[in-house]
C-alpha cells in the first residue's frame, strides 16, 4: 500500500478542468484552493485593519467625530457621526475574531499550508481534494456571518473574542448578545469545521504522500511546521466547536452549562434554571485557543526556517532541534491553557502549576530564537525582502515572547492580566511574528505562483513603513499596560490613574494610520507584480526544496514525473561544489 | 566601485540600528527612579527592613504610585524579571545585528558550511528551562500568600464587594462580624472605605456576568464570578483616596464601572460605617 502511493501516479495525470467552475470556482486543486484562502483572508485583513482602526481612534479621542464624516459610513445603526456606546466592545470583539479566524488563520494555514505541503513533498495534490475544496467552501458562509453581525439589530457581537458567558449568553445583559452573538457561535464553528477538514488532511497528505526518499528528516521545516500545526487543529478545535455550540444552547435553549444559579441582571432573575458554571467556559475556550496562539505562530516559524537558509546560504543551523522544539512547543501548548485564568478565581496551586509549565513552553521558543540566530552566524547575507520580513519575525517574535514571561509570573499578572500589557504582548506575537512571517511568505513564493517577482523597491518601502509603524503603535502599549491601563475599555480618560497616559493613546493611533495605509503598497505590489513583475524561472532565489524545480506557476499535476530526493533540505555553500546550492532532487552521482 | 556597493548595505545597516536604538530611546526617560517608601513592619513579610528604603527600579513606563504593603515585593519580582529578559534581549538583539553587519554577503565572502552543534542545543535548551523554571518559582511563596485563604492574615477588617452592571456594591458585616445576618447595614453603592495599617478582607462576588475588581493602586486584581465567592486580601499602607477599575469586559458600560476608595484610619472608617449604619 505504502509503496503504492510512493511511487504511485507517473502514468496517471489528470488533465487539467476546462470549465470555469471548476476551475476557478469549486476547484479541487490545492493551487487555487489557496489562492481562494488568499484572497478572502487579506480582503478580512482590510476588514480587520478598519476595525482597528476605528477603535484606535476612539481611545485617543474618546466620543468624537471621525473626520471627513466617515462616521455616518462606519457606525449605520447611528444617529449622526458619533460612535453608539455599545458599538465599541463590538468592535473590540470584531477586531480580534476577524484577525485571528479569518485573516492569520486562514492566510497561514489555508494558504501556505495548502500551497506548499504537496509541492515541497512532491505531490501531485492533497490526500483528499475534494475535502479540500469543502474546507474552504465553508469559509464564505463563516466570512457573510461575521461581516453581517456588524449590521444586525442590537449591534455585533459585543463580549469579547473570548466571549465569555454570561455576557455573552444573556440578551438581557448586553443588546450585542442577541443576534450578532449568535452569528459569532456559528461563524467561529464553521471555521473550526474548516480547520479540523484541513488538518485531517494535511496529515493525511504528508504521512502518505511524500515522493521516493522524502524522509521526515529531508522534509523542508515549513511541512514539519504545518504537520505539527495539523496536530494541534485536529486535537484543539473540536473542543472550541463544542464550547460554542454549548453557549448558543444556553443563549438560544434555555440550557444553562455555563450559568449558575441566582444570575440576576438588572435586578430581574434570570429564567434558566442555573447550576452552570462560567468557569467551566473559559477551560473550554482556552484549551482550544492557546493551543491556537502556536496555530497562529508555528506555520509563521516554519515559512522563516525555509526562507532564512536561501538568504544566508547556509544550512539551517540544528535542523532536528528546530523540528523537536516545534513538536516540543505543541505538546507543552495543551498543559498551559490556565495561564489565561490566574486572576479568574481558580485554584491557586493549579494556577502554580499552570505558571511552571508556561515557564517551560518559553524553552522551545527561545530554542529556535538561538538557532535562527546560529543560521545568521557565518552565513552570507542578502537582504531582499523576504529576508527583511524574516528578520523583522525574528527580532519582534523575541519581544513577544520576553514580555510574555512577565505575564507567566502569577504575582506579576496580578497587575498586569487584562491590561494593554497583555495587548502589546499578543501583538508582537501574532502581528510581529506571524504577520511579518505571512509577508515574508508572499514575497518569497510570489514568483512560484505567478512567475513574476515583486517589485523590490515597493517591498522594502512597504516593510520599513510597516516595521516602523508597528513598533510605534505597538511598543507604548506596554508602557500604558504599565500604567495599568485596561484592555477594552472605551475611554481611558474616566480614571485618574490613566490620565498621564492619554498622550500615548494619540501617539499609537497615529501610527496606526500609517500601518494600515502602508499595508495598501503591498496590495498595489501584489496587483501589479502579478501583470507587470519581472518573469522569472523556476529558481529565482537559488532556493533548494523541491517546488523550486517545477515551472512557475506549476502545472496543474504539479510535477510531471514525480521526483526522486536524495538530499536534505537546506544543502547551500557544499564545500567543493561549483554551485552554492545543492537542489534536494540531485542524485550524488551528478554532485 | 565595489565600495559603492558596500557603502550602501552598511547605510542601510546603520539605518536599521538607528532604528532600534530610537526605539530604545523612546524607553529610557521612562525608566523611572521611584522612591519606595519605608513599609509598615508588621506585614508579616518577615524582614523587609532592608528592602524598604529609596530603590532604584526600572521598567517602561513608571507603575501608579503603590498603596500596598506587598506592592514592593511584587515589584521586586518584576526588576527581577526585568533584568533577565533586557538582558537576554539586549544578547539576543545585539547578536542579530552584529551578525547581520558581520555576514553580510560581499565579494569573496563564503558560508560556513555546518548544520549545528549538538553542545550547543544542550546549553541553550537547558540554561532557558532551570532561568525561567526559577523565576516561576520564585513567585510562588507571594502568590500563594495573597490568594489561598489559609494563609491570609488572621485579624483582618472585612468587607463584601457584589459586582454588578455597572456598579460596585459594597457591604460591611455589621457589629457581629458575619455577613448575611440581619445587622447588616445596607449595602453602599461604588464608595469603598477601607482602613490601613490593617489587612482588609474581601469578599468578591457578582450578581450577573463576569467582572474583574481591580484596584490598580492597591496592586489587587480579581474577577467577580457570579455563583462563586472569591477571596482576597490586602493592606494599605496610608491614607489616599484612589480608584476601583473593572478589568473584565461586562458590557457597554464596561469603561465607566469605575468606583472609589477612601483609605482612612480605622477610627475614621469604623465611625463613618456607623454613621451609614444610622441613616438605615
Amino acid at each position: 500500500m505504502s509503496t503504492d502511493s510512493h511511487s504511485h501516479g507517473d502514468d496517471h495525470i489528470h488533465p487539467p478542468p476546462s470549465n470555469f467552475l471548476t476551475k476557478y470556482v469549486f476547484s479541487i486543486d490545492h493551487k487555487v484552493i489557496a489562492l481562494q484562502f488568499f484572497f478572502a483572508g487579506f480582503a478580512m485583513f482590510i476588514v480587520g485593519g478598519l476595525f482597528a482602526l476605528l477603535l484606535r481612534w476612539q481611545l485617543a479621542f474618546p466620543f468624537q467625530e471621525i473626520p471627513l464624516g466617515l462616521g455616518k459610513f462606519f457606525y449605520p445603526n447611528a444617529s449622526g457621526n458619533l460612535m453608539p456606546p455599545e458599538t465599541y466592545p463590538t468592535l473590540v470583539t470584531l477586531h480580534a475574531t476577524v484577525m485571528i479566524f479569518f485573516v492569520i488563520i486562514p492566510l497561514l494555514t489555508g494558504t501556505f499550508g495548502n500551497y506548499l505541503i504537496p509541492l515541497k513533498i512532491g505531490a501531485r495534490d492533497m490526500a483528499f481534494p475534494t475535502l479540500n475544496m469543502l474546507s474552504y467552501w465553508v469559509m464564505p458562509p463563516a466570512l457573510l456571518m461575521i461581516l453581517s453581525s456588524y449590521f444586525v439589530q442590537g449591534g455585533g457581537p459585543g463580549a469579547g473574542w473570548t466571549s465569555y458567558p454570561p455576557l455573552s449568553a444573556l440578551p438581557q445583559a448586553s443588546t450585542s448578545s442577541g443576534t450578532g452573538q449568535t452569528l459569532w457561535c456559528l461563524a467561529v464553528f464553521l471555521v473550526g469545521c474548516s480547520s479540523i477538514m484541513g488538518g485531517v488532511n494535511y496529515l493525511t497528505t504528508i504521512i502518505n504522500l511524500r515522493a521516493p526518499g522524502m524522509t521526515l528528516v529531508r522534509m523542508p521545516l515549513s511541512v514539519w511546521a504545518l504537520f505539527i500545526t495539523s496536530v494541534l487543529q485536529v486535537l484543539a478545535t473540536p473542543v472550541l466547536a463544542a464550547a460554542t455550540i454549548l453557549l448558543l444552547f444556553d443563549k438560544n435553549l434555555g440550557t444553562s452549562f455555563f450559568l449558575p444559579t441566582g444570575v440576576a441582571v438588572g435586578g430581574q432573575a434570570i429564567t434558566q434554571a442555573g447550576g452552570g458554571n462560567p468557569l467551566l467556559f473559559q477551560h473550554l475556550f482556552w484549551f482550544y485557543s492557546h493551543p491556537a496562539v502556536y496555530i497562529l505562530i508555528l506555520p509563521a516559524m516554519g515559512l522563516v526556517s525555509d526562507i532564512m537558509p536561501t538568504f544566508v546560504r547556509k544550512p539551517i543551523f540544528g535542523y532536528k532541534a528546530m523540528a523537536y522544539s516545534m513538536s516540543a512547543i505543541a505538546g507543552l501548548g495543551f498543559i498551559v491553557w490556565g495561564h489565561h485564568m490566574f486572576q479568574a478565581g481558580i485554584n491557586p496551586y493549579m494556577a502554580t502549576t499552570f505558571m511552571v509549565s508556561t515557564m517551560v513552553i518559553a524553552t522551545p521558543s527561545s530554542v529556535k530564537v538561538f538557532n535562527w540566530l546560529g543560521t545568521l552566524w557565518g552565513g552570507s547575507i542578502t537582504f531582499a525582502t523576504p529576508m527583511l520580513n524574516c528578520l523583522a519575525f525574528v527580532s519582534m517574535f523575541i519581544i513577544g515572547g520576553l514580555s510574555g514571561v512577565f505575564l507567566a509570573a502569577t504575582t506579576i499578572d496580578i497587575f498586569l492580566h487584562d491590561t494593554y500589557y497583555v495587548v502589546a504582548h499578543i501583538h508582537y506575537v501574532v502581528f510581529g511574528g506571524s504577520v511579518f512571517g505571512i509577508f515574508a511568505g508572499v514575497y518569497y513564493w510570489f514568483p512560484k505562483v505567478t512567475g513574476r517577482k515583486m517589485s523590490e523597491f515597493w517591498g522594502k518601502v512597504h516593510f520599513w513603513m510597516s516595521f516602523v509603524a508597528f513598533n510605534g503603535v505597538f511598543f507604548p502599549m506596554h508602557i500604558v499596560g504599565i500604567g495599568g491601563m485596561m484592555r477594552r475599555i472605551a475611554d481611558p480618560t474616566v480614571y485618574q490613574h490613566l490620565a498621564p497616559l492619554q498622550d500615548w493613546n494619540v501617539y499609537m493611533t497615529m501610527f496606526a494610520v500609517v500601518l494600515g495605509l502602508s499595508q495598501f503598497i503591498f496590495i498595489a505590489n501584489v496587483a501589479i507584480s502579478a501583470f507587470r513583475g519581472e518573469p522569472c524561472g523556476k529558481n529565482p532565489w537559488e532556493a533548494t526544496t523541491l517546488e523550486w524545480t517545477t515551472t512557475s506557476p506549476p502545472p496543474y499535476y504539479n510535477y510531471e514525473k514525480i521526483p526522486v530526493v536524495y538530499n536534505p533540505p537546506y544543502e547551500f555553500s557544499v564545500p567543493g561544489m561549483e554551485k552554492d546550492y545543492l537542489m534536494q532532487t540531485t542524485p550524488p552521482e551528478a554532485v | 566601485m565595489k565600495l559603492g556597493t558596500l557603502h550602501r548595505r552598511n547605510l542601510a545597516m546603520a539605518l536599521a540600528l538607528a532604528c532600534l536604538l530610537a526605539l530604545g530611546s523612546t524607553s529610557l526617560p521612562l525608566m523611572a527612579a521611584e522612591d519606595i517608601p519605608a513599609l509598615v513592619t508588621d506585614t508579616g513579610w518577615g524582614d523587609t527592613t532592608g528592602s524598604a528604603g529609596p530603590k532604584m527600579h526600572y521598567s517602561f513606563g513608571s507603575w501608579p504610585p503603590d498603596l500596598s504593603t506587598h506592592g514592593w515585593k511584587l515589584q521586586e519580582l518584576y526588576d527581577l524579571i526585568f533584568i533577565i529578559t533586557g538582558l537576554t534581549f539586549l544578547l539576543t538583539e545585539g547578536l542579530l545585528i552584529l551578525f547581520l553587519f558581520q555576514y553580510r554577503a560581499r565579494p569573496g565572502h563564503k558560508a560556513v558550511y555546518t548544520h549545528g552543534n549538538m553542545y550547543m542545543e544542550v546549553a541553550w535548551t537547558l540554561i532557558p528551562v532551570v532561568v525561567f523554571v526559577t523565576l516561576g518559582i520564585s513567585n510562588a511563596e507571594l502568590w500563594a500568600r495573597l490568594k489561598d485563604r489559609n494563609l491570609f492574615p488572621k485579624d483582618t477588617f472585612d468587607v463584601q464587594v457584589t459586582a454588578r452592571q455597572f456598579e460596585w456594591k459594597i457591604q460591611y458585616p455589621g457589629p457581629d462580624g458575619r455577613f448575611g445576618t440581619d445587622d447588616d447595614p445596607d449595602y453602599i453603592i461604588n464608595e469603598l472605605y477601607v482602613p490601613y495599617d490593617k489587612p482588609v478582607r474581601v469578599r468578591l462576588t457578582s450578581e450577573d456576568v463576569l467582572h474583574s475588581f481591580f484596584l490598580p493602586e492597591l496592586r489587587v486584581k480579581q474577577d467577580a464570578v457570579p455563583g462563586m465567592m472569591s477571596e482576597i486580601w490586602f493592606e494599605a499602607t496610608r491614607p489616599a483616596n484612589t480608584e476601583i477599575a473593572c478589568a473584565e469586559l461586562c458590557g457597554l458600560g464596561h469603561y465607566r464601572m469605575k468606583g472609589e476608595v477612601k483609605i482612612r484610619s480605622l477610627e475614621e472608617v469604623e465611625a463613618w460605617i456607623e454613621e451609614e449604619l444610622s441613616d438605615y
